[in-house]
């Protein structure tokens, strides 16, 4: 076991463990930073969304990028902060087409309950109305293109029963999307499918045959906040559900 | 064709990391990579085809569809810009008989924009069939096109101006001179006064080059690397593109030194696909340098030192220029910047420890060898010794190549240059800081005003605001699009820059400017987006009065939605409601 060593968030004295990573530390002490690429125990993390980010030494890191080093002093929650990372949230409402009630992710969309926790009303920037597609070819899975926050989640943390990559980006900048290699896609069991969807932080992969299995109100985020619900590896459902669409 | 995806294949041993080489030898065969091909690699590679497509769509330089036989590149630099881009597009246009962005009727030339192509100090310049050609005139296009037409290519004419000769690089200079000290000097000692010498990167970020060999040298792997970055992406450098002309064996040396130092056997430079034209020069100089025994199996009879280099050419991407990307791109892989800690002296290139230095860094490392580190400190400044290669184009008399002592402060610079009517410089590039001249007095150092190489000079007569546009326009169109405040912001931010220019922004633009790109800067994964607001950031603070000038809106066209006024009425009926009740 490697020795404890102390750092402070936000003023508070934490005891932690060198290398661990900042946001899982953070969170075993009552302490939350927000997060939205981030998937916890998947080794490596993505570092997309920058939601994460925090001040340390006067340099803005993202957390989920931070290992424990002794004496770290961090800043998770200032107004600069807060603001930053609402912008954020704000730059991805209004890069893609997210229309929350129509949603079948609503309620366990991570970016919704973003939006909420930051208390985001209105985007500060423009709409781009950008023009996106909805891809049906696969015969286990919808992909919304226009919910797609581009997060690396299943290009990068997904992969068959062969150890495949099964998702890929495709074009740069501001024309990035994620391509899927749908005979790969339709060789997933349900399992894996299950798990492709709930990985998926929007409503951007969805399964086929399945619309809304819960009520709203029943929903992930729909009565405990974001900053108190944990994201663990899915474990496929016992349930039975009546496919809906 | 199926025969020929194959012989390529097999020239590659079917190696995933030698993608880039693959798409090269197909586009060259078929001026585009067709989908067929695709289709057969990925049969042979054993990679689905998005994952073909992951790596091809990254690179501007290749393309999915017939795009000519004769591919023609503009370069879209600021520099070409104000020396006139727009007649010089509208004339090949008019020659070729067809629209920028597009193929020609018959199918033979294609005409595209490009970043700076590392020739501003000739601009305006352009790519024709990889054939760098500057000074662009009306006539001069003319003649090229019915040349072209005739199966005529221009012939690679690099004028490489040098105004000023400095005291390091520009030392004479025989070729392996600073390999003879490799039986004087044991590894630990070369990194020592590579230490000593307390130079640090050339190629921006100015990470001290001793360090980082000896973090390397320190690595339990003992399977190492050597990388050149030679991918000088950055809007108005070309110094590189002069050490890789005319003083290649120096940058060589400075590579051998590099893996004498850290043990590594294998050296690769990754040279940018705009100077692919200098690819055949620099593989003949490496198989001269290995029939002198400077290369290959033990090196100058030194037992066990064998060390080979490998070019690798790139495709078309600023960002690859970040050494983590360029490690991607080398790879084989989509050229985004990886995370880091590990660094790349840890984990580098095949997740071995890597030193990754610039072109100009390794040339210096020969000199500081050779001559010493006390004798390299005498140059430059005490926080930034030594001597440092300028690009320098613009409105300037001499622009070219001058190598300057660390310290030269702006007032000597615009002297040295010969420049007048000055408004303002780009230092360092786009990436960089563009100052007025109220800070003339400011220094080009590592605590001061840092540059990579790029000293772009824009006079009075210049709109500063189209010149910014071309800026902010650069860093949207290169963004790898990974992180989402670089790939979202920017595109927020140029039509900000849209709005001043055509007159439509009111006051709080500027302010919403600044807010904006203080989260962008702030929390944007690499290099890149951290810095592709300073052109617009600088600017504003060195000329308020051009963009107060330029605000002439009464009112913002960027109105968000305004929340309280659309739901009075609903706050309304809930107050009445509560009263109600």
């Amino acid at each position: 076991m490697k020795k404890k060593v102390n750092i402070t968030i936000d003023g508070k004295s934490i005891s932690a463990t060198p290398d661990d990573n900042i946001v899982e530390v953070a969170k075993a002490n009552g302490v939350y930073i927000p997060t939205l690429c981030f998937y916890p125990d998947m080794g490596k993390c993505l570092g997309t969304c920058r939601v994460c980010t925090v001040k340390w030494k006067r340099h803005h890191v993202a957390a989920c990028t931070l290992k424990v080093e002794e004496g770290m002093e961090l800043t998770v929650q200032s107004d600069e902060l807060k603001d930053l990372r609402k912008a954020l949230v704000e730059l991805l409402f209004v890069e893609g087409n997210h229309f929350c009630p129509g949603c079948e992710k609503s309620g366990d969309c991570k970016l919704q309950a973003l939006g909420y926790e930051l208390q985001m009303t209105v985007p500060r920037f423009h709409y781009r109305f950008n023009n996106r597609i909805i891809e049906y070819n696969s015969k286990k899975i919808l992909f919304e293109h226009n919910r797609c926050i581009l997060c690396k989640r299943c290009t990068h943390k997904f992969k068959d029963s062969k150890g495949r990559r099964v998702f890929f980006f495709k074009g740069k900048g501001c024309h990035l999307e994620v391509e899927m290699v749908t005979e790969l896609v339709d060789q997933l069991n349900e399992e894996q499918v299950d798990h492709l969807v709930e990985l998926c932080p929007v409503g951007a992969l969805l399964k086929k045959g399945k619309g809304f299995d819960r009520p709203y109100g029943e929903r992930k985020y729909d009565k405990t906040p974001v900053g108190q619900t944990t994201e663990t590896h899915p474990k496929p459902s016992t349930k039975k559900h009546k496919g809906l669409l | 064709m199926k025969r020929f995806i194959e012989s390529i294949c097999k020239t590659f041993n079917c190696d995933k990391t030698r993608l880039l080489d693959i798409f090269w030898a197909i586009q060259e065969k078929y001026s585009y990579v067709p989908q067929k091909t695709l289709d057969l690699l990925s049969h042979k590679l054993k990679l689905s085809i998005p994952e073909l497509k992951d790596t091809l769509t990254f690179y501007h330089f290749f393309h999915q569809k017939p795009s000519g036989k004769i591919i023609i590149y503009v370069d879209s630099s600021a520099i070409s810009e104000i020396f006139g881009l727009n007649k010089i597009i509208s004339s090949f246009e008019q020659e070729l008989n067809c629209k920028m962005g597009e193929v020609d009727p018959t199918g033979q030339f294609g005409l595209f924009k490009t970043p700076c192509i590392g020739m501003s100090d000739q601009a305006p310049a352009a790519l024709i069939h990889g054939i760098p050609v500057g000074k662009l005139t009306t006539a001069k296009i003319k003649k090229i096109v019915a040349d072209l037409r005739k199966n005529i290519l221009p012939k690679v004419q690099i004028k490489n101006k040098v105004q000023l000769r400095g005291p390091v690089l520009f030392e004479k200079h025989n070729v392996g001179e600073s390999l003879d000290l490799l039986y004087a000097l044991t590894p630990d000692q070369i990194i020592q006064e590579v230490e000593d010498s307390g130079i640090r990167g050339r190629g921006g970020a100015g990470f001290s080059t001793g360090k980082k060999w000896r973090f390397c040298a320190e690595q339990k792997e003992k399977q190492r690397y050597i990388v050149c970055n030679a991918d000088e992406g950055e809007p108005g450098t070309f110094k590189d593109r002069y050490l890789l002309t005319k003083n290649p064996t120096l940058v060589f040396e400075g590579m051998i030194l590099a893996a004498r130092a850290i043990g590594a056997n294998q050296g690769l430079i990754y040279l940018r696909a705009e100077y692919k034209y200098l690819k055949g020069h620099l593989q003949s100089i490496l198989d001269q340098m290995q029939l002198q025994n400077l290369l290959g199996n033990q090196i100058l009879d030194i037992p066990n030192f064998d060390f080979h280099i490998r070019i690798q050419l790139g495709a078309g991407s600023y960002v690859v220029g970040e050494e983590t990307a360029l490690l991607e791109s080398l790879e084989g892989r989509r050229g985004e910047p990886r995370m880091r800690p590990p660094f790349p002296v840890e984990q580098g290139y095949l997740s071995k420890p890597t030193i990754i230095n610039n072109v100009e860094t390794f040339a210096s490392v020969s000199k500081i060898i050779k001559n010493g580190a006390h004798w390299y400190k005498k140059f430059g400044t005490s926080s930034s010794p030594g001597t440092k290669l300028l690009s320098v184009s613009g409105d300037c008399a001499h622009p070219g190549i001058y190598e300057v002592e660390w310290g030269l402060s702006i007032r000597q610079f615009l002297k040295l240059v010969g420049a007048t009517n000055t408004l303002a410089v780009q230092v360092g590039g786009p990436s960089g800081q563009c100052i007025s001249l109220k800070e003339k007095n400011r220094r080009l150092s590592f605590d001061d005003l840092p540059t990579g190489g790029s000293m772009m000079v824009f006079s009075k007569k210049r709109n500063l605001l189209n010149i910014i546009k071309n800026f902010v326009q650069f860093f949207q169109d290169e963004s790898c699009g990974c992180c989402l405040p670089c790939r979202a912001g920017n595109i927020v931010l140029n039509e900000q820059m849209h709005a001043i220019l055509s007159s439509e922004a009111a006051e709080v633009d500027l302010q919403r400017i600044q807010n904006w790109s203080k989260i962008i800067s702030a929390s944007s994964r690499c290099g890149l987006g951290q810095s592709c607001t300073n052109p617009m950031i600088s600017s504003m603070q060195a000329f308020p009065e051009i963009y107060k000038k330029n605000v002439k809106a009464h009112e913002s066209l960027y109105r968000p939605f305004d929340v309280e006024n659309k739901t009075v009425a609903y706050e309304q009926v809930v107050q009445l409601h509560e009263k109600e009740s």
